[in-house]
């Protein structure tokens, strides 16, 4: 069947012809299924792309580099896959390997680094820099930078699809709409919920007066989606019709109304609302929600079962009252209402008694519910103290909920030890205000545990400050600050401190469900309470608004080019009044027959593969992008991409398998001045280091690489303001060896091992980095902490044996950071740069202080070679 | 006939060693010409009136109307765009300035205001990028490289093109020029550069003459890395940035060091004020200007100092105000240093943004604006350009640029020409074709703007 010509059907308005027979919109054309052209010499090809390259390197007059040696090949292959140089060893077992094969060394080679886990740190970093990815919001316009403590999820997240090869089709949804796949497990969930932080860690401009908030987050979330799949800018649509430009406004509001119907949980934005409102975040869970669990409404007031006070009684309490009615167990001022549908209800009033003796060891359990929320009083609530009544140096153990006074504590749980020691030992969880919760307290000498809901939430040492004093009270502290408003049942107090297993009981036998443990919070999205279409928002802005645009996906591709249209005919793509259409979103743009998705990611291997781009604009598609300048291989590329179910590691493999991926970056000078930029890639790039190369280069030469994954991140129990801390924000980073990628990325506020480097802001995707230039690299490698440091860890490791000369030390320092043996020249240069730096340095202390220095030195010398830091 | 350097009869190493030592193109020229016996003097015959050139860049499109394009209201009964804040005329030039800028306003008389420039596209990223490289689209050597391609560097142990607080490395960025000529950036776009420093800068982790012994071992290493390697121009441009690193370590922390300024002097600059009011970020404008003034005086060629915010679509008066408050009396004092050191003679000031803004009309309530590239204002002071002069002119709306026009090309040719370099001559072949700071269509030096 003849394909329709375009032309024939003309719904385009005038100036989107013009962009469309410029060429300007050729990424919307649906792929071409281009056969490999025919070459010259058909024996140099070995891979049909390499026909691609091969046709118009020739028609060009280019001859093509010769192979890269196996000592050339071996460090790109290793830098490009997994981001690290080979070592010494590895070198030579690859170079005699390839004696024997070189064809069979070097698919083994690149199915292992394939294998490695560190393939997907390496991978995973160059889709973090197109995901904006930052662990702080980056400044907000009003000079604060809050502090994403969970974004680090994300990033594990990542790295994980990248190792397990999930296909890039999968891996677009879930990131998009994992919330709304179906999962077997609570840790598949979790996943799920994790890759949606895609669109929650944006950086964000401030809430305060500024009513486009919600759609600058909206703004946000199409950029990155767009930018990041489709390679398409659509900015400009929030506010008018470009007419060159092939979104128009309506389209932008069509994608605006999915999101807006999404919520979007960014956490507690440093417990700073002119920043943000605060969000709840995704609970990870340890086991799936049951049905019950999911019914459970933690704001109704719990019904326990009629042996539940008998069950406390068998731990003897010394006081116990379960008030649904007035106790007479204790004073009782303020509290007016007792019930037995709500129990004590108090807003100003609180509850006082005394110990029987003075015992340093005690118990106390009880529930409640505070009903103010958690950034609305410097303390939300004090819910219990034991300590001496209307002391103003307040002495003992004050049990009380985080308000705005302490943002790391905010809506937490903490005990503080009165205003002599000033001590204060916190949780983690973050309470919602208007539920109920199980509290236990626990005093053993100077250690306090406290269980929350039947869980230990904080086990720490603190001092007892309460002396021989008697005094309790519940619902305030015991200078009358910040007592609670809201609910109180069951309080017992035990003159002696309960076990673990009885501090359980004593949540177990309430007959309420154990919320599942939450092993963790994510930011991400998931489905609003309102769905609804958006509606045009004139010029922006929020104030002057235009007609609604139903739902949908991006409707210019049919007006482009009618090929087009099976893009939207799909049944799964029908959005109904009950979902975001977020899901639908996401199949739009991973059909196999969506002319820019998968373009747009070959793209973006292609360009970490060489260093240079088919299309060189790797995140803008659009009008004002540049075009391929290989568009056969680019849609055959994308064809073989789809047709391996989006498996970007066979996508990866293919190409680095390939003649052109594996020749030298040496070529004939005339070859170079007729393609000065490379753009026939009729040789291979010469490229520096990224940042995290580097540094990963320079402790794994030092032998101080980690090479485990790491860990969680420097903060991720900071819901802070970075900038604002009494320290800098600087001081947030953690000394690490693990690979760079698990340094903390601060927005504004870079790692210092890597900023020198050219490393992406985060604020907007960054498919490229820039490669500059700058005398501030020499000076990172002249005089860093992290530099010196590392080269004196490797000066100590130089064997010292007495056998060991010094012709033998330069050796193993060579082939330790250069992977290679000296030359003779190299050796006495060597030789003669330490000696001479031992002798000059005489007055700097005895011989073998010196030589550590000297052989420091050149450690550090090596590491700041070209050789070491560009890859041929 | 200017022809590109690396075209010239000398070896790409002998290029790269003189252009350490402080010459540039005209220099090399010469030399170039002198050794094939074709000596036609070391000048490009064109008077150089400058020596430098301090680049005031006020990124986001500054309000020419609230400033110092002043459009009174014509009498008729509608009013019509225009300012929303009064203006008052000073100086012996009786120019025209805005209540916004009363400090700036003290050295009108030394100004050489352009009321009608234009560019090509309202849209921030590229019209910034024109504005500092010539083009919209593709990354290409910025100013501050050409220029210092075009010159040379005065001060071995300095970056010829310093950025202070730059918005991004596309706009400081040599391109396919060599790479000494790649702008260093101090501090980065939005940040509070009260402390701003070059990272690294010292080290005692071995003594002077030891750390010279290391890098010499290092660049012997380079340089046969290089020869091995075709003398790869890029590679050779890192030697270069080594060797000019590890000079900086010698004379940069000095003059980062503002504790030898007296009181009066950080008083005037307002060094620590910093405003943050909406758009108008809190960066220490008045430590940039200084630290301006003390790189011009150590011999830097091209020094840039950025203000951000000023993109106030909403609140325009009030953020507007903030900006104007947070580099008026800064620049002005830098302006007075300049003149009463002498060094205005030889220092060519710019002053302006990517674009301009609509006029508001006053009492219609509204607080708002966008963008306009058809026209706006620059100025320029010292550097051999007329005192007290205004260029052009806009309509009577300020809306687009009517009488003298100046586009960005012609200010780039203006600008190089007041440096003594031929402005559309000066160029770099690249890729097959030859290059040049004011494109393919070229620019057009404004005389009249020369004294």
């Amino acid at each position: 069947m003849a394909l329709p010509d375009p032309r024939t059907e003309e719904t385009v308005v005038p100036e989107l012809r013009q962009a469309i027979d410029g060429e300007g919109l050729w990424s919307f054309i649906p792929r071409q299924h281009p056969l490999p052209p025919s070459v010259a010499d058909p024996s140099w090809p070995q891979d049909p792309l390499d026909h691609f390259i091969q046709a118009r390197f020739e028609s060009a007059g280019l001859q093509p580099a010769s192979d890269a040696s196996p000592h050339v090949l071996i460090r790109r292959l290793f830098n490009d896959l997994i981001g690290l140089p080979p070592t010494f060893q590895q070198v030579q077992e690859f170079e005699r390997a390839c004696q024997a094969d070189r064809a069979a060394a070097t698919r083994n080679l690149v199915d292992r680094l394939l294998d490695s886990p560190q393939f997907g740190v390496r991978w995973g970093r160059h889709w973090l820099d197109v995901a904006r990815y930052g662990e702080s919001n980056g400044d907000d316009g009003l000079g604060r930078n809050a502090s994403f403590p969970h974004a680090w999820r994300y990033r594990d997240y990542v790295v994980d699809a990248f190792n397990n090869d999930t296909p890039y089709d999968r891996f677009l949804t879930e990131q998009i709409a994992g919330d709304l796949l179906p999962a077997d497990s609570a840790d598949q969930r979790n996943k799920l919920l994790v890759a949606t932080g895609f669109l929650a860690i944006g950086s964000k401009p401030a809430a305060a007066m500024n009513q486009n908030f919600a759609m600058d987050i909206v703004d946000d979330q199409i950029n990155a989606v767009c930018s990041a799949t489709l390679g398409l800018s659509v900015a400009c649509a929030r506010c008018h019709d470009h007419k060159h430009d092939p979104i128009p406004t309506s389209d932008y509001y069509a994608l605006a109304g999915i999101f807006s119907s999404t919520q979007t949980l960014y956490g507690a934005a440093g417990n700073e609302k002119l920043t943000a409102p605060p969000t709840p975040l995704h609970e990870l869970v340890e086991r799936f929600n049951s049905e019950d669990a999911d019914d459970r409404k933690p704001h109704e007031t719990p019904k326990f079962p009629a042996d539940y006070a008998e069950a406390i009684g068998k731990l003897e309490p010394n006081v116990y009252a379960t008030l649904d009615e007035s106790p007479s167990e204790f004073s009782v001022e303020g509290v007016s209402k007792f019930s037995s549908d709500a129990f004590a209800e108090t807003t100003k009033g609180h509850l006082r008694g005394e110990f029987g003796s003075a015992t340093p060891d005690y118990s106390v359990a009880f529930w409640y519910k505070n009903d103010l929320p958690n950034t609305q009083s410097p303390v939300t609530a004090y819910l219990f103290t034991r300590g001496e009544f209307d002391n103003k140096q307040i002495p003992g153990d004050h049990l009380g909920i985080g308000g705005s006074y302490n943002k790391e504590r905010t809506g937490r749980l903490f005990v503080f030890n009165g205003n002599d020691k000033k001590q204060s030992i916190g949780g983690d969880t973050v309470i919602a205000p208007q539920s109920w919760n199980h509290l236990v307290l626990v005093r053993r000498g100077q250690q306090v545990k406290v269980y929350l809901n039947g869980r230990l939430e904080i086990d720490e040492a603190l001092s007892a400050t309460f002396g021989e004093n008697l005094d309790f009270c519940f619902a305030v502290r015991s200078d009358r600050m910040f007592p609670l408003s809201g609910n109180l049942a069951h309080v017992a107090l035990f003159e002696r401190a309960l076990s673990e297993d009885e501090a359980i009981s004593l949540h177990t036998t309430s007959g309420q469900p154990r919320p599942p443990e939450v092993v963790g919070l994510a930011m991400g999205v998931r489905e609003a309470k309102k769905i609804a279409d958006c509606k045009i928002h004139i010029n922006g802005d929020k104030g002057k608004l235009g007609p609604e645009v139903p739902r949908g996906m991006l409707n210019a591709y049919q007006q482009i080019d009618p090929r087009n249209k099976g893009l939207f005919d799909n049944a799964d793509l029908r959005m109904d009044a009950s979902t975001s259409g977020r899901l639908q979103l996401a199949r739009w743009i991973t059909q196999d027959d969506h002319p820019q998705t998968s373009r747009v990611m070959v793209n973006r291997v292609w360009l970490h593969l060489f260093g240079r781009a088919i299309v060189t604009t790797p995140d803008d598609f659009g009008v004002y992008g540049a075009k391929p300048t290989h568009p056969l291989l680019l849609d055959h590329l994308a064809q073989r991409f789809v047709d391996s179910d989006w498996s970007i590691k066979r996508l990866i493999r293919a190409i680095a398998l390939s003649r052109t991926y594996q020749l030298d970056s040496q070529s004939d000078p005339r070859m170079v001045a007729i393609d000065p930029e490379n753009v026939f890639f009729a040789r291979h790039a010469r490229r520096r280091l990224d940042a995290e190369s580097l540094r990963d280069s320079v402790l794994l030469a030092c032998d101080q690489l980690d090479m485990r994954f790491g860990e969680g991140s420097d903060i991720q129990h900071r819901d802070v303001l970075i900038n604002k801390l009494p320290e800098d924000a600087s001081d947030l980073h953690r000394p690490s060896n693990h690979r760079s990628l698990y340094l903390c990325m601060l927005r504004h506020a870079p790692p210092a091992e890597l900023s020198a480097f050219d490393l992406p802001d985060g604020v907007s995707v960054a498919g490229q980095r820039s490669v500059t230039t700058l005398p501030a690299h020499g000076l990172f490698l002249l005089n860093s902490p992290f530099v010196v440091e590392q080269s004196r860890q490797l000066a100590e490791q130089i064997p010292q044996a007495d056998d060991s000369d010094d012709e033998t030390r330069v050796h193993w320092v060579f082939q330790r950071v250069l992977r290679r043996q000296p030359s003779a020249l190299e050796k006495r240069q060597a030789i003669a740069f330490v000696i001479e730096l031992e002798t000059s340095l005489a007055s700097e202390g005895d011989l073998k202080l010196r030589q550590r220095v000297a052989w420091g030195a050149l450690c550090q010398a090596l590491i700041t070679t070209n050789e070491f830091r560009y890859v041929d | 006939m200017w022809t590109n350097r690396s075209k010239a009869p000398l070896s790409r190493r002998s290029m790269l060693q003189t252009a350490s030592c402080g010459f540039g193109y005209l220099a090399f020229q010469s030399l170039a010409q002198s050794q094939s016996s074709a000596a036609t003097g070391i000048n490009s015959g064109i008077r150089p009136r400058a020596r430098r050139v301090i680049f005031l860049c006020m990124s986001g499109g500054p309000a020419q109307l609230d400033t110092f394009d002043y459009k009174p209201q014509t009498g008729k009964q509608e009013k019509h765009p225009g300012s929303v804040f009064s203006f008052a005329q000073h100086g012996n030039s009786g120019i025209w300035v805005s209540e916004l800028m009363p400090e700036t306003a003290r050295f009108v008389d030394r100004m050489c205001i352009i009321n009608s420039m234009h560019a090509d596209t309202g849209n921030h990223a590229q019209s910034f990028l024109q504005l500092h490289t010539g083009e919209r689209l593709r990354k290409r050597p910025s100013m501050g490289a050409w220029i210092q391609y075009g010159l040379g560097t005065e001060n071995d142990n300095l970056p010829g093109f310093i950025s202070l607080n730059a918005s991004k490395p596309a706009v400081y960025s040599s391109a396919f020029l060599p790479t000494e000529f790649e702008g260093t950036p101090i501090g980065t776009n939005g940040e509070d550069m009260s402390e701003a420093t070059i990272a690294n800068i010292r080290g005692d982790h071995l003594p002077m003459s030891a750390k010279r012994r290391q890098l010499d071992f290092v660049q012997a290493m380079n340089r046969q890395h290089a020869a091995n390697r075709n003398e790869d121009a890029h590679l050779n441009g890192v030697v270069e940035s080594m060797e000019l690193a590890f000079r900086m370590q010698t004379n940069a922390p000095d003059l980062l060091d503002l504790s030898n300024e007296t009181e009066a002097t950080l008083q005037r600059y307002r060094v620590g004020k910093k405003l943050s009011v909406g758009t108008c970020r809190p960066t220490d404008f008045g430590r940039q200007c200084l630290l301006a003034r003390r790189f011009a005086e150590a011999g830097v060629r091209f020094i840039e100092v950025n203000h951000g915010g000023w993109d106030q679509h909403t609140n325009h008066r009030r953020d507007l105000k903030a900006n104007c408050e947070t580099v008026d009396a800064p620049i002005a004092a830098l302006l007075e240093d300049l003149a009463t050191r002498g060094l205005l003679e030889d220092t060519l000031v710019v002053w302006g943004g990517e674009f301009g803004r609509p006029g508001l009309t006053p009492d219609d309530g509204k607080d708002e604006t966008g963008h306009n590239a058809r026209g706006f204002t620059f100025w320029l002071a010292g550097g051999g350009m007329k005192q007290g002069y205004v260029h052009g002119r806009t309509d009577e709306t300020g809306a687009r640029a009517v009488e003298d026009k100046v586009h960005f090309r012609d200010l780039h040719a203006t600008i190089l020409h007041a440096l003594g370099l031929p402005a559309n001559d000066l160029t770099f072949q690249h890729a097959g074709r030859s290059h040049r700071l004011t494109g393919p269509d070229g620019g057009n030096v404004v005389d009249a703007l020369f004294a």
